[in-house]
């Protein structure tokens, strides 16, 4: 029964993990209407960017800061100089382009930090365990969740109670709207990307310690992230939420009952929802 | 109109004739390019099926490659006495079964939703040619058993040899390329082609919109599969490569970079890509990352890919009719 | 002289609509643009407000050049444009639909009889009523109070409205001609692009015609209620 209540607490917080890189690319997507390919980059840079900040200022601390802010300005010079060339051009090449600058950091990375995986430790306050039910439980997971959910408070406070959040949730619906109110939406939106860049550079730097980091993570990530979004619904958080931590329990048992087919089932929860509601489950339609 | 047609004739009596004679003049390294550039030209054409004509970005194109490939190899390993020919139309066969499924789930939803969709079934596909290792070799892969092919009047024809693989990839690709050519031509494949522009007046008038898209994610299945088992049959072996992400980016590239509004940019884009990975790997180990750059600068500086740097005049005389055209 | 359009032309991709257009608007004044549908009337409006950008022509506005500037830039310089679509945001309340228009960096929002919150509660006891009710949730008529509102919370100098009674029952072209004259009683100018000839006749002294992208009849509003010709041509179906 127990192995039970510890597995089901790693999914819940893979779950949030997974919801830290999907609230990002949510956030963009409902916004500008743009799959944004790029961000499971910007999640692995923002990994990778721990590992180096933690060599140079031996302080991982100072990287939940920094490595979000760095991120972020990539994620500013992206919108700014190549994605808005594109928008004319239609959504298919906004999606090829946000693809190219994918692979283009994937390559980057592999050039600069070369193709083995690297380890990052976290601090030693994080390092230990706490004690959960009869035995322990590891502290590093515990902080992601936490992590993860005050995320999760400061994004529902800012869309409900402030006026940039309304403004953001206005422009999602008619941002030309928004503009004629004497917003300037260009300028939102290069907001709104930059910040969902920045988180997935924060939650690369919680999953660096926890995952591998390593070339591949973005894709893995990319993935992962992609069903979630199809089961939850485009460009809703909560249905985000939700799909996160369904596919954090489904992964979690799936590995525990039976691992060979663990990497299918979340395909087959997808197919799922696809058939019976292919909006997803809080969307509201295709 | 009939000076068109003779300079259309020549044109590929020309092209038929180079494309006999090549083997004579290149050396063993660049025929087997030949033959690479060869059957990734028809993977990328079977792309463009969806990029350029639906309209639709795939990120999953690779499974139905893979599929063909392994498929390639289960024939000819399982089924005692296979011939070649119908091994490659059963590889085809598989991969366009396997797309028309995949296509049930993707091709109703539009836009961003697709792209995603075809990625996750990729990767699904991907994790059971992983995960099925009695069937698949898992990450070792699985080696081709290559038998001699027997032709009718022709006799036996030994299949080591690289001249035999390079006739033999060369001649089915035309004539799926043909198929392919032949079928958008004809009024059907014209409104299937045709989605892409105006799926609300298709819709409009009643026609199925549903279906015509699934019918071109099947084909462009199909052929990929064929070319997944030219692929298995010129490597002699085939592993995840050809099934992974990393395949489905590759074709994307191809034709893109060749250029996607007409019939035969991806046929350039196969071989500018092949040219990268054989020579400009020989420069720079980076060349994945120029490769990077590459597309995203065509993406916001030439979108119709290199074939649009062309200018018209040469354009016209060696593909009188682009698909440029039909797109309008 | 607050705005004045002189030789505008406007194309949506290939198709020429608006033809030299020319006009304009003095300080303080309700000014009429008039003609069937399909004339350009909605597409001069977007051409002021910087929704679409003409090809060529000049827009001046206090001296300013419109032409070319992006719309919060013509709104920040005090023109508050109300689309003919209404374009409420069904999922903002009422209250968060009002908090959008707000310009507070305008020189007349810290005047005293600036636009606010609660000065729209006052006159508008309706929308106080529903303040927290979600935009979609509100009939025809409360929409089109909201969104005329909304505009106000910018506190404009010029407001540009597209038909504002289209699709109203009777009793609310009254309370929506009612709040108009309000409006402009608050000493802003507009220009009132109008299918009810009524409306026309009660709010604008000066009227301009259009009619397949031209500018046709230029006069007061008395003359054009006089000229049957320009009116059977121009205007009744
Ligand atoms: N977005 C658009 N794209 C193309 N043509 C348009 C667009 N909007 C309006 N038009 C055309 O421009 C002309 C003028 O439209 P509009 O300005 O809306 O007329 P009005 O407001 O006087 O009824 C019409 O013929 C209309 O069909
Ligand atoms: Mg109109």
């Amino acid at each position: 029964m127990e192995a039970y209540a510890v597995q089901a607490v790693h999914g819940v917080v893979y779950g949030m993990l997974l919801f830290l890189v999907t609230s990002g690319l949510t956030l963009v997507f409902g916004m500008m209407g743009v799959l944004n390919m790029a961000h499971a980059a910007f999640y692995m840079v923002g990994a990778y960017f721990t590992y180096s900040l933690v060599q140079w200022t031996g302080s991982f601390w100072l990287c939940l800061l920094l490595a979000p802010i760095g991120v972020g300005i990539i994620g500013a010079f992206v919108e700014r100089a190549l994605l808005r060339k594109v928008h004319t051009f239609g959504h298919a090449h906004e999606l090829m382009l946000t693809f190219g600058i994918f692979y283009i950091l994937a390559e980057v990375v592999k050039w600069i930090w070369g193709t083995y995986p690297l380890t990052v430790v976290a601090p030693d306050v994080l390092n230990g365990s706490v004690p959960f039910l009869s035995a322990t439980y590891p502290t590093y997971r515990l902080f992601i969740l936490l992590v993860s959910v005050i995320v999760l408070f400061i994004l529902a406070f800012i869309m409900q109670k402030t006026r940039i959040g309304i403004i953001v949730r206005a422009a999602v619906f008619d941002n030309e709207m928004v503009d004629i109110l004497g917003v300037n939406v260009q300028l939102v939106f290069l907001g709104v990307f930059s910040i969902g860049s920045a988180l997935a550079g924060l939650a690369g730097v919680v999953a660096a310690p926890f995952l591998s980091t390593y070339p591949g993570m973005g894709l893995e990530i990319l993935v992962d992230a992609f069903v979630v979004i199809v089961i939850g619904g485009f460009g809703s958080v909560w249905g985000a939420l939700l799909a996160a931590l369904m596919i954090g329990e489904l992964q979690s048992f799936g590995i525990m009952l039976i691992p060979e087919l663990a990497l299918v089932f979340q395909f087959l929860l997808m197919a799922i929802v696809l058939v019976w509601r292919p909006q997803g489950l809080f969307g509201e339609s295709a | 109109m009939t000076h068109t047609r003779t300079k259309n004739v020549l044109t590929v009596l020309i092209v038929l004739a180079a494309l006999v004679v090549l083997p004579y003049l290149l050396t063993e390294v660049q025929l087997n390019m030949a033959i690479e550039i060869a059957f990734f030209s028809l993977f990328a054409v079977s792309y463009n099926l969806l990029l350029g004509y639906g309209g639709v970005l795939s990120f999953g194109h690779a499974a139905y490659f893979g599929t063909g490939a392994y498929f390639m190899v289960f024939a000819l390993k399982y089924v005692a006495g296979m011939p070649i020919l119908p091994a490659v139309l059963v590889s085809g066969v598989a991969a366009g079964l396997t797309a028309a499924i995949v296509g049930f789930f993707c091709v109703r939803l539009g836009g961003s939703y697709f792209a995603l969709l075809t990625l996750a079934f990729n990767q699904l596909i991907y994790a059971i040619a992983l995960k099925w290792r009695s069937l698949t070799g898992g990450d070792d892969g699985i080696g081709l058993d290559k038998h001699d092919m027997y032709l009718p009047f022709v006799g036996n024809l030994d299949t080591m040899s690289t001249f035999t693989v390079y006739y033999l990839t060369v001649i089915i690709v035309l004539i799926s390329l043909w198929l392919i050519r032949f079928f958008l031509k004809t009024p059907y494949g014209n409104t299937v082609a045709c989605v892409k522009d105006n799926e609300e007046r298709a819709a409009f008038i009643g026609y199925n919109v549903f279906r015509s898209k699934l019918v071109l994610f099947t084909m462009a299945g199909f052929f990929a599969g064929i070319a997944g088992a030219l692929f298995a049959f010129f490597e002699e072996f085939v592993s995840l490569d050809s099934i992974n992400m990393a395949m489905s980016t590759e074709v994307l590239f191809m034709a893109f970079i060749g250029g996607t509004g007409s019939f035969l940019g991806p046929v350039l884009g196969a071989a500018v890509f092949i040219y990268f990975t054989e020579w400009v790997s020989d420069i720079t180990e980076h060349w994945e990352f120029f490769l990077g750059v590459l597309f995203v600068l065509l993406i916001l500086y030439a979108n119709r890919g290199i074939i649009g740097l062309i200018p018209e005049k040469i354009k016209n005389f060696w593909s009188p009719r682009s698909a440029s055209a039909g797109e309008r | 002289m607050t705005l004045a359009l002189k030789d505008v032309n406007t194309y949506y991709d290939k198709s020429h609509i608006l033809q030299d257009v020319s006009f304009s608007i003095q300080e303080k004044e309700v000014v009429g643009l008039l003609g069937r549908n399909g004339v350009g009337k909605s597409t001069t409006l977007k051409s002021i407000s910087g929704v679409v950008t003409p090809r060529s022509g000049s827009i001046l506005y206090k001296g300013k050049e419109l032409r070319g500037l992006k719309p919060h830039q013509v709104t920040k310089l005090g023109i508050g444009y109300v689309p003919e679509e209404r374009r409420i945001f069904p999922n903002l309340t009422v209250q968060q639909n009002l908090l959008i228009g707000v310009q507070s960096r305008r020189a007349r929002a810290q005047e005293e009889e600036a636009w606010t919150l609660e000065r729209a509660y006052d006159l508008f006891p309706q929308l106080k009523a529903r303040q927290s009710s979600k935009g979609g949730n509100l009939s025809g008529g409360e929409q089109q109070m909201l969104t005329i509102v909304r505009t106000l919370m910018g506190n404009p100098d010029l407001l540009l409205l597209d038909e504002p009674t289209e699709g109203l029952a009777p009793m609310l072209v009254e309370v929506v001609t009612g709040v108009i004259r309000e409006i402009h009683g608050s000493g802003i100018s507009i220009l009132l692009v109008e299918q009810n000839f009524e409306v026309i006749l009660e709010l604008t002294s000066r009227t301009y015609v259009m009619s397949k992208g031209r500018v046709v009849f230029e006069g007061t509003s008395a003359q054009l209620a006089d000229n049957h010709e320009v009116r059977k041509q121009y205007l009744e179906v």
